[in-house]
């Protein structure tokens, strides 16, 4: 969705980075003290959620910058950094668990480079190896055209060697990323679904191939590359499709510079269920057999869960048997059902993944 | 309604003169026992006068429908009566124009509500009723604000609202209601419904008879795979599969409320269904008879099974020990973990 309403926080230091973004969001800014008047404004709307993803707020990030992942009990966390440049979306996927997470939704856009650089650097000088990603609560790449984030943060990961910067988008904004020295510290992940599933339920996001043939784009750049499917939507033939989406990756990039690809099936948090019931009228995402799963979030009933695993596993094994897949949120009986094994300790997949890290990107 | 437009005055009004035909004014329609009530009337007396209005030359009734009845039972001539007097003052001013029609239509349906419900509670149909017959003329914050006096009891207009909402079911959702088939909660749900839909939801519910929350269950399932399968509800609702259970007359209304609801659920979680069935079957047949139970985990997510028997004495309690040892060598208790 297009920006027609722009915030910045009066305290917002007019440097560099925010005369860019202003210049090229290019509508004239309000600027407010604290975000009341952002709240009012996005809830004054009939569908506050459209609004909100209309309206840019340039504020400072009054919470933490860097964070562990809170993960959960019962289903194995891959121990994933995040860093918060940012909230909320413009695209506008139905199943967006965003949408029942803040209230309101505000689409938050963090100033301050400096910020980022000194936690950045603190975690730097730990000496260890962190993945760090800034997709968590918003895609990685939205402000790419309008902003020097991304191209900060890449040049900033490619001072050092200990950790890799994962950007997570379903855009195809890697222009300004594109021809910099990134030094192979920083992975351009897509998250991918079948063109059914991104026709009907990831409005404003690029198409398929449109994204597949960035990552092409970005291999050729030396980028390493993750994909994730997730979330996996259980519909009539999806096996197939997402067979083919498997088929079409391979097409594109080589398995040498996938660094991980990631699969986790639909699960929300009971109260998104209205929501999309509300915003997407045609959507039937959310009638699949979901279960209340044990931390308390709708699942797909575990034995359909485990067969489609199955399937796309063994397919993505056939292409690059030494390629890490791993489960987003799963637990024990379905790593052994589908993977024959389970990371049981604590960290162990972490590690898996670190070690992917340091192999595909040269870490210390 | 400030000021009453109306003067009431006691006589004896013929039973001939009285037009039953005529209930505009009918709030309640519970099923008083008139048999009862025409035998306490010979022996007490008829306590309170019913309430007529003179229209023309026949007598409608205000408040008194069942007292009535039961006289005309009692094969009485007369009943006593406070009738209302048309020719009075304020309702000759009708025809002058200083006073609306409707006006006066309102103050004797208020008469009518007040007469049933400082009686005895209105159910909530009775509500529903006197709520639409008096929407017709006021807005629900009107109503919420006078509820006290019309109502005997405060209502909040939210609640008018939906209230008036479920009234617009079709007369057989009322009838429901009435029956204790449709719960108010489920109405409500009903009624944001279009009218095809609702008819075929009330089809349904008035073949069964189900609790309020296996009614919304019912709903929101029947719902849910109509759109997940991008059927019509009437499709979905006459399926062969319900429509089998619910012509079935050989099964009480219990056991055909349960296999409604098992099908509906078998058709929203096929899978889930299975599973169910299939542990169940397989539970049954290791023959730990009703002592020793086995609890699978709740829809397979996590992977422990309970196991559980009580006893009363040590006796017992081998006995239940040693059916559960002689399952261990058999191989479907084996085949349950590996579901």
């Amino acid at each position: 969705m297009k920006i027609n309403r722009l915030y910045i926080e009066k305290t917002i230091v007019h440097d560099d980075e925010i005369n860019y973004l202003i210049s090229k969001v290019g509508i004239d800014p309000e600027f407010v003290s604290d975000a009341t008047p952002v709240y009012e404004y996005i809830n004054a709307a009939m569908d506050p959620i459209s609004r909100a993803k209309q309206t840019l707020f340039i504020t400072n990030n009054k919470g933490a910058v860097i964070r562990e992942c809170p993960g959960t009990t019962n289903y194995t966390c891959c121990d994933y950094t995040i860093l918060h440049t940012g909230t909320f979306c413009t695209m506008d996927c139905s199943y967006c668990i965003l949408q029942a997470y803040f209230h309101p939704p505000v689409l938050q856009y963090f100033a301050g480079l400096d910020s980022l650089k000194n936690v950045l650097e603190e975690k730097f000088k730990l000496n260890k190896t962190f993945r760090i990603g800034t997709g968590e609560f918003t895609d990685s790449l939205i402000w790419e055209k309008i902003s020097l984030t991304p191209k900060f943060l890449v040049e900033t990961f490619s001072k050092q060697n200990t950790s890799v910067l994962e950007l997570k988008t379903k855009t195809v904004n890697i222009k300004s990323v594109l021809n910099i020295d990134h030094n192979g510290k920083t992975i351009l992940a897509w998250s991918l679904n079948t063109p059914d599933i991104i026709h009907s339920q990831e409005i404003g996001t690029a198409s398929l191939t449109a994204r597949l043939e960035a990552a092409k784009k970005a291999e050729s750049k030396g980028y390493r590359l993750a994909f994730h499917f997730d979330p996996l939507v259980i519909y009539p033939d999806c096996e197939n499709q997402y067979k083919k989406v498997i088929d079409l990756i391979f097409e594109y990039v080589n398995p040498g510079s996938i660094v991980w690809i990631s699969i986790g099936t639909f699960r929300f948090m009971p109260n998104l269920k209205q929501v999309i019931e509300q915003r997407f009228a045609d959507s039937t995402i959310c009638y699949g057999e979901f279960i209340l799963g044990l931390d308390n979030k709708m699942r797909y009933f575990k034995p359909l869960r485990i067969q489609l695993y199955r399937t796309l596993v063994s397919h993505l094994k056939n292409y690059a048997p030494d390629l890490l897949v791993y489960f987003c949120m799963e637990d024990e009986e379905v790593w052994q059902k589908t993977m024959g094994f389970f990371p049981s300790k604590e960290g162990e997949l972490g590690a898996l993944l670190d070690e992917s890290a340091s192999k595909h990107c040269n870490l210390n | 309604m400030s000021e009453r437009l109306y003067e009431l005055k006691i006589s004896d009004v013929d039973l001939t003169d009285i037009d039953l035909a005529d209930d505009r004014y009918r709030i309640s329609h519970s099923q008083t026992n008139t048999a009862l009530l025409a035998q306490s009337i010979l022996e007490i007396g008829l306590v309170n006068p019913v309430v007529l209005l003179l229209v023309h030359d026949k007598h409608i009734i205000i408040s008194g429908f069942n007292r009535v009845k039961a006289h005309l039972l009692n094969k009485a001539l007369t009943i006593t009566a406070r009738v209302i007097n048309p020719e009075t003052s304020k309702q000759k001013a009708i025809g002058s124009g200083a006073i609306k029609s409707e006006t006066i239509y309102i103050d004797y349906l208020v008469l009518a509500i007040g007469a049933a419900c400082f009686k005895h509670q209105l159910s909530q149909v009775e509500l529903i009723k006197s709520l639409i017959k008096l929407s017709v003329f006021m807005d629900a914050g009107h109503i919420a604000h006078k509820s006290g006096t019309l109502f005997n009891t405060q209502l909040n207009q939210k609640y008018i609202d939906e209230l008036i909402a479920i009234g617009q079911l079709q007369p057989q959702g009322l009838a429901l209601l009435e029956s204790g088939h449709l719960s108010i909660k489920a109405a409500k749900k009903l009624s944001v419904l279009n009218g095809p839909d609702v008819l075929v939801f009330l089809m349904l519910l008035g073949a069964v008879k189900a609790s309020t929350s296996v009614q919304l269950e019912m709903i929101l399932y029947l719902t849910e795979i109509s759109k997940r399968d991008k059927l019509s509800l009437k499709s979905v609702i006459q399926s062969s599969e319900i429509e089998t259970i619910i012509d079935d007359e050989n099964i009480d209304l219990i056991t055909k409320t349960q296999q409604v609801r098992d099908c509906i659920y078998q058709l929203r979680f096929p899978e889930l269904f299975k599973a169910r069935q299939d542990v169940k079957q397989k539970i049954n047949s290791l023959g730990l008879g009703r002592a020793v139970k086995i609890e699978p985990p709740p829809n397979f997510e996590a992977q422990q099974f309970t196991f559980s028997f009580t006893a009363k004495t040590y006796k017992q309690f081998v006995r239940h020990f040693n059916k559960l040892t002689t399952a261990v060598q058999d191989l479907k208790l084996k085949d349950i973990f590996s579901a």
